[in-house]
């Protein structure tokens, strides 16, 4: 960009060297650490396929129903995708409400949240959340 | 004296304009790519408030100083690049809602909440866009002097501040286009730890190989020999490192990093990181 011959000024050339050789290091010192994370997890973790744990976080009324907010951890490495939660509402004898979602992904070691919509409170009932397929994305 | 001086103003409002439309034409050039995104009509829904007002305030200073290396004309004081900075953010804004109205992503039902959601995020690389159009859609006539002489020694603190400033301006603009889409993400899932690892030296090498074209055109270093590690220190780890940063950010504003688990952070950051890092480098090659 700019083909002028700059005077030449000695002590700048020397701040700005040192400012750059800095700056050269710190980034260093990021770049190292990066690499350094991914390779010992490269090397401390093995390939578990995901294991899926649904927990209810929250129940809320609404102005049509109750609102179910759920939390889904994958407590292992590999990702899974389109996953399919059921929910169902339950007295001693029958199941009397039921209903399903679908998150697109709950990575490795992540969490995902959701939630479900149902017409009877949840709080009367036994409510059973959990996770019963999944897809390798 | 009159028609001297009549003429003259004829000239420079004709550069002025002339300026405008390169900057139109650049704001369109570099937003169509994310105006016609599913996943950034999507963000206009979902985005938090909080981190698109952080986006947007981040983007004015990143214009200002943009606009003084490379503005719409030639800009001197720290006020004209304010000016300048300030209309190409205005024809960002103008350009995106024209296309989003044309195309009819946003219609009048939506509540204006939504219309500002989501021209604000568009209206970011649409005014990258019509900053850079200006100096790259420009053919060399009287007002591209200012190309040469624009900033200080590359020799000082300060050009190199802006050597850098320029990489994170193309790493920002590469991984706004890449960063709201799925498969950034999805690819962060499906990768092996090796292949994240040979992603990062790869990454490295193209940005060292660049690093070694803006040395052999003789025009940004000062010193011969330039392409070893010096430069290697100098310029493509901190280029890489700003790549890492920005991509970082981006995907954070974007909620591409939400509820994730550090490894899996790190190995998408790694992922978008890749193309920042060759948007980083080709800006310094480029601009």
């Amino acid at each position: 960009m700019s083909d002028r011959k700059s005077i030449k000024n000695p002590a700048q050339q020397l701040e700005s060297y040192w400012v750059q050789t800095a700056i050269g290091i710190l980034s260093a010192v990021l770049v190292s650490a990066l690499i350094g994370w991914i390779a010992i997890d490269l090397v401390l973790s093995e390939d578990t396929p995901p294991d899926l744990s649904v927990k209810a976080t929250e129940v809320t009324k609404l102005q049509a129903g109750w609102l179910v907010e759920f939390e889904i951890a994958n407590s292992a490495t590999e990702t899974a995708a389109e996953v399919g939660i059921e929910a169902s509402l339950s007295t001693d004898r029958e199941k009397v409400e039921e209903h399903s979602a679908t998150l697109d992904y709950v990575p490795g070691y992540s969490k995902a949240r959701g939630g479900l919509f149902f017409s009877r409170n949840p709080a009367e009932f036994v409510m059973e959340i959990r996770a019963v397929s999944y897809r390798k994305p | 004296m009159d028609q001297i001086e009549r003429s003259k103003q004829a000239t420079f409002e004709d550069r002025y304009l002339r300026g405008l439309a390169r900057g139109l034409a650049g704001a369109l050039l570099f937003s169509l790519p994310m105006l016609m995104t599913m996943e950034m009509w999507h963000l206009g829904f979902s985005i938090p408030r909080e981190r698109l007002l952080l986006l947007l305030l981040v983007n004015l200073p990143l214009l200002v100083v943009l606009s003084h290396r490379i503005g719409f004309e030639r800009t001197v004081t720290w006020r004209e690049s304010a000016r300048d900075a300030v209309v190409a953010f205005a024809m960002g804004i103008l350009a995106s809602a024209f296309i989003l109205i044309l195309l009819g992503i946003m219609t009048p039902d939506m509540p204006p909440r939504q219309w500002v959601s989501i021209i604000g995020i568009q209206a970011v690389p649409a005014s990258i866009g019509a900053l850079l159009g200006r100096s790259q859609l420009s053919m060399s006539d009287g007002d591209d002097e200012s190309d040469d002489d624009s900033g200080p020694s590359d020799d000082s603190a300060a050009g190199y501040a802006i050597e850098l400033f320029m990489m994170g301006v193309g790493a920002l603009f590469l991984s706004l286009n890449l960063a709201p889409t799925e498969e950034v993400i999805l690819i962060a899932y499906k990768l092996s730890h090796w292949h994240a690892l040979a992603l990062v030296l790869v990454s490295l090498l193209i940005m060292h190989g660049f690093v070694y074209a803006v040395a052999f055109r003789g025009s940004h270093q000062a010193g011969p020999g330039d392409g070893g590690w010096k430069a290697f220190l100098h310029f493509t780890v901190p280029g890489y490192a700003v790549a890492l940063t920005v991509s970082l950010y981006t995907m954070w504003t974007l909620q591409s990093l939400d509820d994730l688990a550090g490894i899996e952070v790190l190995i998408g950051v790694v992922v978008l990181a890749f193309p920042a890092a060759i948007g980083a480098a080709a800006a310094r090659l480029i601009l």
